[in-house]
């Protein structure tokens, strides 16, 4: 391996209105190696990540590239420089096309230098997207693709140029299996042309797997910085919570399976050849207390089914719940009729990022705060009061914008949103996407804690371990069709990925 | 599950919600200010005029800014709760000149006086409705629906009065809105009553916090379940109704109504809102603020006016306050982001 320096940070320091997010912080990374940022949310990994690419200007410290230092000013000059950075929240133009998002602000001209050669650009972003094993129409909007295609349309911006430097903000949080060894392999080739990679990732399993050193954030602090190989990931965690916690494999096992056979329980939801343009007739039921799993790659119709069924989409076919056959589907009628849909896209969909906590956990239900008419401040106060403790939601403090949470206490409080509604049906779809270790576990928890209450869930995710850790039983989708049911015994990650790849 | 609570980690929560709280108390302050800044924008530009003019602080000019203003401030009550709720609309104008037209005519034709006023404010019913309808169920740009709907209502006033003006109202009718009532002069007192209104809607009830809730992220709030499509046509609804009720409250103070009255009416509701400190990208906003605006856009011209500076200063001092105040407005909200 290569020995010299690619990209040094020394001493520095970031701080904000009533927040020191980063207190001197030093890290190297060589060229040709993979550094991963680890650290739960808030740690101070992503403002790091924006200072070396020219977002924020640190107070205090230097940054080192290739041993000179260095002063990004902006984005566009970070990248100058060859420092790219892939984001977590994609930074595109939904409305331009795939290779206009690529070559934005640095387009491919005829001789001149006034008009735009399409031509080329296409042939170009084309290439790029060739070198991450893609191909897709380079002509085709942005906003027509997924997300999972949207990121890896990013890295390919970021492969645009000469990058010393590229910094992965958690790039598989989206992605498939398959997806994310795509990602890898291509990761493995920068290595080899020796650009520094820094990777910021909280699917510790990765870690091992592609990640050559690590540095650990803890409140803004660099609590340790080593060879990947000497942590494993109950190390990990311990050195990013500041405690001893193994989440996962302790989880307790479902009722269900402690007593050895499946209870036969009342079916809570029906969905009976449920059919649109991503979805081809596809049904099911759900029983009550039931965690059902939905499994399938990145594309499969998962995230479009459920939407169908909440009526966010327009579909035929029939649902009913708790007995009710909902007719002309309509969030507003699912969320009356007991159904509760917490959204993939925490961001865009599900939070109302301009108000306060209280009200987006009472938004679902306001009614419960009105007395003729009036709404109630005391009133809304009250209904949410409860749900702080109950889901543990951090900072304690209805009046504070959602905006300024954690993704996971965001989380937290969107499902309050549902249960406040008295849904009795809760669809998760990816619920834990973005979320760090600890708020992971307290997911978890939530949701064992919600289906032995007798509530019923569905649980959309693309992380097979999460789908086999959480699922009572299992449903594997491929090209918008059901391929498979498995029980929690026949699922594992083989038979899942046999079905969600075309396997019969 | 046992190492949840365990004392280490509550401890850096502990110091995460400090730190964070402060933070909020930080915006909290600064809210205030914002808010307080308005209030100082107002109080600066009263002072200089009763420096420069000994006429602008007596009670009679006072009294007269707020009743000049008042039209304004009652229509950009109803703006600021379409422009919270992500739209705009541009047909105020138009519809304030056709009200007037419509009430003024029938009421010559022998309709008794409450009857036009009900005429009226059902006309804005029906203006709103078509609005909404058009923005939310063909899922048009609120700018162009009424953009298109202030040249047609524009028309209709004109082709319904051949162009003409009416300079007859019915003695009860201009009683009724710019009489006095309680003790106030009528336009102020209708301004109250529309301002009271619209902070009751805002903030105290489901149909404030959807709008807030739409305007801010349209696509989450539809998920909790609103009704996006009935809310929007009743948004649209309410700001009709406030301009219709402006429209009489003119008619009434002038004793006269013109098919071209109203021109530009739309553009300085959209000023006292964007003044208030109501953010044109919907989500936020308040009517207090709203309310400065329009004080602030009718002080300026009165004491403009006083001073005997020529009208086209006025203009240019106008689109000036427009500016320095998004400009502001600008600055406290990047600090708090």
């Amino acid at each position: 391996m290569n020995t010299e320096t690619a990209v040094e940070l020394i001493d520095v320091s970031k701080a904000f209105p009533g927040v020191v997010a980063l207190d001197r912080v030093s890290l190297a990374v060589r060229k040709g190696e993979v550094h991963a940022l680890l650290g739960e949310n808030g740690a101070g990994k992503s403002t790091l990540l924006k200072i070396m690419s020219g977002v924020y200007s640190a107070d205090h410290g230097s940054i080192r590239l290739d041993g000179q230092p260095v002063q990004p000013g902006n984005p566009s000059h970070a990248r100058q420089l060859g420092i790219c950075l892939v984001h977590q929240e994609l930074q595109q133009v939904p409305e331009l096309t795939v290779a206009e998002n690529i070559f934005l602000a640095q387009e491919l001209h005829y001789p001149g230098r006034v008009v735009i050669n399409r031509a080329a650009s296409y042939r170009e972003a084309e290439r790029l997207l060739a070198r991450i094993g893609v191909s897709l129409d380079v002509r085709a909007r942005i906003k027509s693709f997924g997300i999972a295609e949207r990121q890896m349309i990013e890295i390919a911006k970021a492969l645009l140029g000469n990058a010393k430097v590229i910094a992965f903000d958690e790039p598989t949080s989206s992605l498939s299996t398959v997806e994310t060894e795509k990602l890898f392999q291509v990761i493995r080739e920068l290595k080899t042309k020796g650009v520094g990679i820094i990777y910021v990732s909280h699917r510790l399993e990765e870690i091992s797997v592609i990640a050559d050193s690590l540095s650990i954030l803890r409140d803004g602090k660099k609590i340790i910085s080593g060879d990947a190989a000497e942590f494993d990931q109950a190390r990990m965690v311990q050195f990013m919570v500041g405690r001893d916690l193994t989440a996962l494999p302790e989880l307790e096992v479902h009722a269900a399976d402690a007593s050895g056979q499946p209870q036969v329980r009342r079916e809570v939801l029906t969905a009976t050849a449920i059919r649109n343009a991503k979805i081809k007739d596809v049904s099911f039921s759900l029983r009550e207390g039931e965690i059902l799993g939905i499994a399938g790659l990145v594309g499969s119709g998962r995230t479009e089914l459920m939407r169908a069924i909440y009526g966010a989409d327009p579909a035929e076919g029939t649902v009913t719940v708790l007995g009710r056959k909902l007719t002309a589907r309509s969030p507003q009628k699912s969320i009356q009729n007991g159904l509760g849909l917490i959204p993939e896209d925490r961001k865009g969909q599900s939070i109302l990022r301009l108000m306060s906590v209280k009200n987006n956990i009472i938004m679902a239900s306001i009614q419960k705060a009105e007395r003729f008419g009036i709404l109630s401040g005391r009133r809304m106060t009250e209904a949410v009061r409860t749900y702080f403790d109950r889901m543990n939601i951090r900072p304690k403090n209805p009046e504070m914008p959602i905006a300024n949470l954690s993704g996971g206490n965001q989380q937290k409080a969107v499902v309050a949103r549902s249960l406040l509604a008295n849904s009795s049906v809760l669809i998760f779809d990816e619920p834990t996407r973005g979320i760090d270790v600890g708020a992971k576990s307290e997911i978890y928890i939530l949701m064992r804690e919600l289906a032995k209450q007798g509530k019923s869930i569905i649980m959309v995710s693309s992380e097979l371990p999460e789908v086999l850790l959480m699922s009572d039983r299992v449903l594997v989708m491929r090209e918008g069709r059901l391929t498979a049911e498995l029980s929690r015994a026949e699922a594992s990650e083989q038979t899942i990925m046999h079905y969600a790849t075309g396997g019969k | 599950m046992a190492t949840k609570d365990s004392p280490s980690t509550d401890a850096a929560i502990g110091q995460a919600r400090s730190a964070r709280s402060s933070f909020s108390l930080g915006m909290v302050v600064l809210k205030q200010v914002k808010q307080l800044g308005i209030i100082f924008a107002l109080l600066a530009i009263v002072v200089t005029f009763a420096a420069l003019t000994p006429i602008f602080l007596t009670r009679e000019n006072l009294t007269n800014i707020v009743v000049q203003s008042s039209i304004n401030g009652m229509i950009a009550v109803g703006m600021t709760l379409v422009i919270i709720q992500g739209g705009i609309d541009l047909s105020v104008g138009s519809l304030v000149a056709l009200v007037g037209m419509v009430v003024t005519t029938t009421m010559l034709h022998g309709l008794s006086v409450p009857l036009a006023i009900g005429l009226g404010i059902l006309l804005g019913v029906a203006v709103g409705v078509i609005n909404g309808t058009m923005i939310s169920k063909l899922g048009l740009q609120p700018f162009i629906v009424t953009l298109g709907t202030m040249s047609l209502i524009r028309g209709a006033a004109l082709v319904y009065s051949h162009g003409d003006p009416v300079f007859k109202v019915a003695p009860a009718f201009r009683a009724i809105f710019a009489g006095t009532i309680l003790g106030l002069p009528g336009p102020i007192f209708y301004l109250i009553v529309v301002a009271l209104t619209g902070i009751f809607l805002l903030n105290l009830t489901r149909f404030g916090v959807f709008i807030k809730a739409v305007g801010g992220s349209e696509e989450a709030a539809r998920m909790c379940g609103v009704n996006i499509l009935r809310f929007k046509i009743l948004t649209y609804t309410v700001c009709s109704i406030f301009t219709a009720l402006a429209a009489m409250v003119m008619v009434g103070r002038l004793g006269a109504a013109e098919p071209i009255s109203g021109g530009g009416f739309e553009l300085d509701a959209i000023a006292a809102t964007a003044v208030g400190g109501t953010s044109m990208s919907g989500g936020r906003g308040n009517i207090t603020g709203t309310i400065m605006g329009a004080l602030i856009l009718g002080a300026l011209r009165n004491g403009l006016t006083l001073m005997n500076v020529q009208s086209f200063y006025q203009v240019l001092a106008t689109g000036a306050i427009i500016l320095i105040a998004v400009s502001v407005d600008r600055f406290t909200q990047a600090k708090q982001a």
